[in-house]
């Protein structure tokens, strides 16, 4: 249990935390004006370090979702492959039967067409699904609203500097005259009233609060989209693992079939010529080793299965705040929020 | 070893009920077995005939099922598309503040033109 004193005492840690980040990229205590202009943007983060847990989420789960996305369209098209050759097979072993006539245009294959097409559909749209949240979390640092933010500054800038009286920046030097003893020399010159410092301080104020809009609104709608996707997602798995189990089935017959047929082709036709009955002996292995492999591939493809789940899972549970390790998380992940706003501010300074 | 009785020359109820089936399987194995197990080309024959049978029935279960997967699949689809159809919305909603203050900086930076006009400020 946490208690109310120790989270404020908490937030105030990490308020400091963040100001020392700022701090560090202003290069010194002499700009110690410019990061507390920055207080605002330290408390939209405090907010902001509340999506970065469904952020770590989208992005594991988008490498959860690779291998079942992959696997699965493979396993379906392997199937069918593996089912052509048991079918090639069967006309070799009903070309000579009396009844029924062979006629190669009655086959089919494992898997129709409408079979493929509503797997392949569903699977894109999971992976639609995982790239829309991944970009969703990540949505509140953007390139468009790092432009758009320092857009705002020069504008409120600008606007500072018709409006407020011109500010005044005096240089010292020492300067030697007629080789003499040198002198301290002080110029002062008139300045914009808003600094490059203080603009650049603005923007990333509203960077923050950019990213503080943006993540109020996924925090807001996103979490009832997740969990709304849980039981699908959930269906999903079970759906790929009954697909597993019958392929797993329908490849054990033919590969059976296969073997047995060649098997007996072999007994059946000793004095064959030697060269090819040794060549086909030989072929017996190889479909063995390529049975071994689709196993293994559809084991595989399980467990990617449960892992998405599971992942997916996670991501639910982080949405709903039920993930009782997401505020050590957060923590972390708000000096990382602090950092990225410090980059930010950086490239400002830079003139990047 | 499952218990349920496969009777030959009765065409069973696809799809299977999960007993029958694995009833099937065990009966196809069986059959199985007995081929691997024998290098008599006529005795293996006959095996692979009778275990030709058995697998008919299992592959058309196979078939039903991967059909009753697909409708299922199909349903799933809809209500797929119903939450991307939301996220697509969020993502929309989450450029607009983007493209707001972008606005904003806009306007702002007009003003400050226009102000720059007027003599005296």
């Amino acid at each position: 249990m946490v208690s109310y004193a120790g989270m404020r005492s908490k937030g105030i840690f990490l308020a400091e935390k963040v100001r020392r980040v700022l701090l560090r990229e202003t290069h010194g205590m002499k700009h110690v004006r410019r990061a507390w202009m920055l207080a605002p943007a330290v408390v939209c983060l405090l907010a902001v370090g509340c999506t970065s847990g469904l952020q770590k989420h989208a992005t594991a789960l988008s490498g959860a979702t690779a291998p079942v996305v992959d696997g699965a369209e493979k396993a379906y098209q392997d199937a069918n492959a593996i089912h052509d050759l048991r079918v090639d097979y069967d006309a070799a072993v009903e070309f000579d039967q009396k009844e029924p006539v062979y006629n190669p245009r009655k086959i089919k294959p494992l898997l129709s067409g409408k079979d493929m097409d509503a797997r392949l559909a569903v699977l894109k749209a999971l992976q639609l699904y995982v790239k829309d949240v991944v970009a969703v979390t990540n949505g509140t640092e953007s390139k468009d609203l790092d432009d758009a933010s320092k857009s705002m500054g020069d504008s409120l800038a600008g606007l500072g500097n018709t409006f407020l009286p011109e500010g005044s920046s005096s240089s010292t030097e020492q300067v030697t005259v007629n080789g003499g003893q040198p002198i301290t020399k002080t110029t002062t010159v008139a300045a914009d009233a808003i600094s490059d410092g203080e603009k650049h301080g603005i923007a990333v104020a509203v960077n923050a609060l950019g990213q503080y809009l943006g993540s109020r609104k996924v925090k807001k709608e996103l979490p009832p989209l997740i969990e709304k996707m849980d039981p699908q997602i959930e269906q999903l798995c079970k759906f790929i693992e009954s697909d597993v189990d019958v392929l797993k089935s329908q490849e054990t017959i033919d590969y059976n079939f296969m073997i047995n047929q060649q098997t007996l082709f072999l007994e059946q036709n000793k004095t064959m010529a030697v060269e090819a009955r040794r060549v086909l002996i030989m072929q017996l292995p190889e479909i063995v080793r390529k049975e071994q492999a689709a196993d293994e591939e559809l084991d595989a493809l399980k467990a990617a299965t449960s892992n998405l789940f599971m992942t997916h899972h996670a991501l639910a549970a982080e949405a709903q705040g039920n993930n009782p390790e997401s505020l050590t998380m957060k923590v972390g992940e708000l000096g990382t929020a602090g950092e990225n706003l410090g980059k930010f501010y950086a490239s400002l300074s830079s003139g990047k | 070893m499952n218990t349920t009785p496969v009777t030959p020359g009765t065409p069973p109820t696809i799809p299977l009920a999960p007993d029958v089936r694995q009833a099937y399987i065990d009966h196809y194995k069986q059959y199985e077995d007995a081929i691997e197990a024998t290098n008599d080309p006529d005795l293996k024959a006959s095996l692979m005939a009778s275990q030709l049978a058995v697998e008919a029935v299992i592959s058309l279960d196979n078939t039903a099922r991967i059909q009753q997967n697909t409708a299922a699949y199909e349903a799933l689809l809809k209500q797929m598309k119903t939450t991307n159809d939301g996220l697509a919305a969020l993502q929309t909603q989450i450029k607009k503040i983007t493209g707001d203050i972008s606005t904003y900086a806009g306007i702002l930076g007009g003003i400050v033109k226009v102000l720059s006009m007027v003599p005296g400020i």
